[in-house]
């Protein structure tokens, strides 16, 4: 039982450890909601919740970070429930980038190898943003804040396999992008993937 | 490894998630294929142009400083939930008339709504909405069958083969004040226990996945301790309430065929995937899960 032992923290403590990540909460904000003005809104509204919640807090689970995390899209999640009970909602966040492609089909038909990454940024970003928010935000816990599956799952609530699912087809949309860049570079075409074999 | 599992090892080598069975198989297979090695870093680099691309963006400094003033008191106490965009500048500020009537217009649905359909609110036979996504109750029926079928599946294995071994397990080892399920009357002997792919206790939570079979059909029970919210889907399971947890696919409605079942006893949470199998009502009364219907198990 000592792994769910919880520390607690003092209100200074909490706070200032809550501060640290308040890039990390506004970037996740910004992917979820899309629009600067209301990913502030979103952050000040997930760093009152914690506040008042601050005295619940265990450091179990991951520490302060997660738990940020985890409210935040509690926030989001309840507002967007909120705008599809009225007249539009501002996006179907059950889409699904596509029906999913096998997994024999993830990998890119170009040369892994030869891929210029210099000149994937622009395309990437905009492949991103063609995504859904679901897949944003695992993308997001993976890419930059470096997580693992376990980790992103319990943000999400989900299961471990959910977590692998929506990277997958997350990362299998961002490639499926990057064909073109990777034609417009004079990459060439072929297929060195496992699968091709 | 058929051309799925070796794509899903080569992706979870790029992220670092093999374990040391699977990282030997890793090995063998790049031994027969080295060109797979590209795969692996193609799928680094993609993850580092991610972050990259994803992580470029910084909180303004206004933001950060009204934080901070709310947190060091300076500012007031802030219903944001209740403020609309237009009033955003206002965030932090009180609004007690704003929360006076929001308090009033909750009670006033929760009164409507238990009038007008009483079993909204106490009927366990109709799924919970409550944050289930398609992908959540989908994910449960799916990590089922994984755990059933897959041996590499599971990310910690117990060495428990009975009851017995379990309930020790359960007192001596996790310190868990609980009944552990029992099928042998339907003939349903425990197959394995473990963290299979929820993961809980790698992440320090109390998790353990009990997998059981009569030796043609499987049915999963998962039980987690002391959760605040974590792999409930933020459901409030209200105690003594079963709730079947039914996945969402708005395109196609319910999908029956992957709803399964979660409680609350305490501090403990069971989830129940019986799969197809007969006597799954029978087998649930077993097991402790309250307020069954017959009918939810056609």
């Amino acid at each position: 039982m000592g792994s769910w032992k919880a520390e607690r923290l003092d209100r200074r403590e909490f706070e200032a450890k809550a501060l640290e990540h308040l890039d990390a909460i506004y970037r996740m904000a910004l992917q979820l909601s899309r629009r600067p003005e209301d990913a502030s809104d979103l952050v000040q509204e997930t760093y009152l919740k914690a506040l008042k919640a601050s005295e619940r807090f265990e450091t179990k689970g991951g520490g302060i970070k997660p738990w940020l995390f985890k409210i935040l899209r509690n926030v989001f999640y309840s507002r967007v429930v909120k705008e599809q009970r009225g007249p539009l909602a501002s996006e179907n966040i059950h889409f699904h980038p596509s029906a999913g492609p096998g997994p024999e089909e993830s990998r890119p038909a170009w040369n892994l190898a030869s891929f210029d990454w210099e000149h994937v940024d622009d395309r990437l970003k905009a492949a991103v943003s063609s995504l859904n928010a679901e897949y944003r935000e695992v993308l997001l816990l993976w890419g930059v804040e470096g997580m693992k599956y376990r980790e992103i799952a319990l943000i999400l609530d989900v299961p471990i396999g959910t977590v692998m699912s929506r990277l997958y087809r997350a990362r299998a949309a961002l490639v499926e992008q990057l064909g073109p860049l990777a034609a417009e570079v004079g990459i060439r075409l072929e297929d060195e993937s496992p699968d091709g074999q | 490894m058929n051309r799925a599992e070796i794509a899903n090892l080569l992706r979870a080598a790029a992220d670092e998630e093999l374990s040391g069975a699977e990282r030997a198989r890793l090995e063998t297979h790049l031994a027969a294929n080295p060109a797979d090695r590209a795969f692996i870093d193609f799928e680094r680099r993609l993850r580092e142009a991610v972050a990259r691309v994803m992580g470029a963006e910084r909180s303004p400094d206004s933001l950060r400083g009204e934080i901070e003033s709310h947190l060091s008191g300076d500012g007031e106490v802030l219903p944001f939930a209740l403020a609309s965009r237009a009033q955003a500048q206002r965030r932090w500020r009180v609004r007690p008339s704003g929360l006076a009537a929001g308090f009033v217009l909750l009670i006033g649905a929760a009164v409507v709504v238990s009038v007008i359909n009483p079993s909204l609110l106490s009927d366990w036979r109709r799924a919970s909405t409550i944050n289930v996504d398609a992908e959540v109750g989908l994910g449960f029926a799916d990590e089922h069958r994984r755990c059933a079928t897959d041996e590499q599946y599971a990310r910690e294995k117990l060495d428990l083969h009975s009851r017995e071994e379990l309930l020790a397990h359960l007192e001596r080892d996790l310190g868990w004040e609980i009944e552990a399920p029992d099928l042998s009357e339907f003939g349903f002997v425990l197959r394995s226990a473990g963290d299979c792919a929820i993961g809980g206790a790698a992440a320090g939570i109390g998790s353990v996945h009990l997998l059981f079979d009569d030796g043609a059909v499987a049915v999963s029970v998962w039980i987690e301790h002391s959760l605040p919210s974590e792999l409930t889907h933020s459901a409030r399971l209200e105690e003594g309430r079963a709730y079947r947890i039914a996945p969402i696919d708005r395109r196609r409605g319910r999908d029956e065929a992957n709803a399964y079942f979660a409680w609350r006893v305490g501090e403990y949470v069971f989830r129940f995937v019986p799969a197809s199998v007969e006597n799954a009502r029978e087998m649930a009364v077993a097991i402790g899960m309250p307020d069954v219907e017959p009918t939810e198990f056609k």
